[in-house]
């Protein structure tokens, strides 16, 4: 009964949307039959842009290969990644700055903007010479990421490392994972009270902290690193290592995804694992 | 296009079409588990016969992989036998630039975020949305984005499982076109 009902609404769907392409394409003809159609040099209002609930960041890889690896102009390796996308947008014009196509700006604890934006990171600095940071905004994606320390006793600390814990039955697939109840500089190591911590912190002005998406991480990772898949500038403290995400392992939800900051790719672990734990805030989940 | 394959990788075209054709008429669908979160669920996704748009990332997907056809009686999509399925990394590339699909002329292989944002890993066997990409092969597909060291890798997503690697450019997988809905 269930399929009847799906075939009739995909058939009924599959007729409303042959109509619509038909409409798509009459349109672009007419379009480009007024000249209205691609960088013909037509003094033509650019369409307002749509309100993307999650935009994509760009992978950060400037460079294209051939088969065998050797690096190859990209203009002659045009359907790459490399040829493609904000990274090789020409005149990009950033709310911020970073590497390749992403758009950050650095953020104090209490949520305000950095005023200087370049300076690095040094241990023995502070948000007030703004030579630390505590977040990042991602001006793209509209995410606002943590920033790890090199102070062996902030909360913060990039050497500490979290169990996977979710309590919440709606997204822990019935598997909460490990309360590890081990202290991480106050706070115990496990990743539902290192948000909470956050959140009742209000750290960088929101009380939304969460563990990101796969997808989520992946905004920030940049492959084309050799060392570490992460901008360093924007993210000092960084670890070429496992972060963890929201999100189960499907065909066994005793695991969890993280995302490798060696590369870029991602992987699974045992929620018991404790691992590093970046938080993210803002965007849809 | 066919004959120009080596022998080797035409007796794999033929296993895999033939197996793959096994499978889609033995129905494997993908097994979504309660309690876990779908990130890509079909209301965020605008269907339009053999192509669709999803709404968040301002992308515009073909619904069926290269090699398959859209079947609009059934919103499904049919292998078909004259076409190649399994590409190498550098095949993909090629073909990327060919496709006509719904008129447009701009579609690409997709980067690996973007191949990533239709992961489902609510679901497995494939973890994709079945309902927005029907008769998804729960296996490798190619992305546009090259490895970063010498020695010829570049990155694939494995769609049983939903797990990104980087792999040698030599191997065969499937390949699913994107491009900007504008």
């Amino acid at each position: 009964m269930y399929g009847l009902f799906f075939g009739l609404f995909g058939g009924l769907l599959s007729v409303m949307s042959i109509n619509l392409k038909q409409c798509f394409m009459r349109v672009t003809l007419l379009l480009a039959a007024i000249g209205v159609s691609g960088c013909k040099g037509a003094a033509v209002e650019p369409p307002v842009a749509k309100l993307l609930a999650k935009p994509l960041n760009d992978t950060g890889t400037t460079f294209c290969r051939d088969s065998s690896g050797l690096e190859e102009d990209c203009f002659v390796a045009s359907a790459q990644d490399g040829n493609q996308g904000r990274d090789a947008q020409v005149g990009l014009v950033k709310t911020g700055g970073g590497q390749a196509g992403f758009d950050w700006s650095k953020i104090a604890t209490d949520g305000s903007t950095l005023a200087q934006q370049s300076l690095a990171w040094q241990a023995a600095g502070s948000e007030a010479a703004n030579t630390q940071w505590r977040c990042v905004q991602d001006h793209h994606t509209g995410l606002l990421w943590e920033v790890k320390s090199d102070v062996p006793t902030a909360v913060n600390f990039r050497d500490l490392r979290y169990t996977w814990f979710d309590p919440d039955t709606t997204r822990n697939g019935g598997n909460e994972g490990l309360a590890s109840t081990d202290d991480c500089n106050g706070i115990a190591c496990n990743t539902a009270a290192y948000i909470a911590a956050a959140n009742t912190q209000a750290l960088c002005g929101t009380q939304q902290w969460r563990l990101p998406s796969v997808n989520e991480l992946l905004s920030i990772a940049v492959s084309a690193n050799l060392d570490y898949a992460i901008d360093t500038d924007y993210f000092p403290n960084a670890k070429n290592d496992q972060y963890w995400s929201y999100q189960s392992y499907a065909p066994n939800r005793a695991n969890a995804w993280y995302v490798y900051f060696s590369d870029g790719g991602n992987g699974t672990a045992l929620k018991t694992l404790d691992t590093y734990t970046r938080l993210v805030s803002g965007g849809q989940q | 296009m066919f004959i120009q394959l080596k022998r080797c990788q035409r007796s794999l075209s033929i296993t895999s079409l033939f197996c793959g054709a096994f499978l889609f008429a033995s129905v494997s669908h993908a097994a979504c588990v309660n309690g876990l979160r779908q990130e890509t669920p079909t209301s965020r996704f605008t269907l339009q016969a053999d192509v669709v748009t999803d709404t968040h990332t301002g992308l515009m997907w073909q619904r069926c992989a290269l090699g398959q056809q859209w079947q609009t009686e059934k919103s499904r999509c049919n292998l078909n036998l004259e076409q190649q399925r399994l590409f190498t990394w550098p095949q993909a590339l090629e073909a990327s630039k060919a496709s006509p699909l719904g008129g447009y002329s701009d579609w690409r292989l997709p980067n690996k975020n973007e191949l990533a944002s239709i992961v489902e890993r609510a679901c497995t066997g494939p973890a994709i949305n079945e309902t927005v990409f029907p008769s998804t092969t729960a296996a490798e597909f190619w992305t546009s984005t090259p490895g970063r060291r010498e020695g010829g890798y570049a990155w694939r997503i494995n769609f049983k499982t939903g797990d990104i690697l980087n792999i040698q450019t030599d191997q065969t997988y499937s390949v699913r076109l994107v491009r900007d809905a504008q």
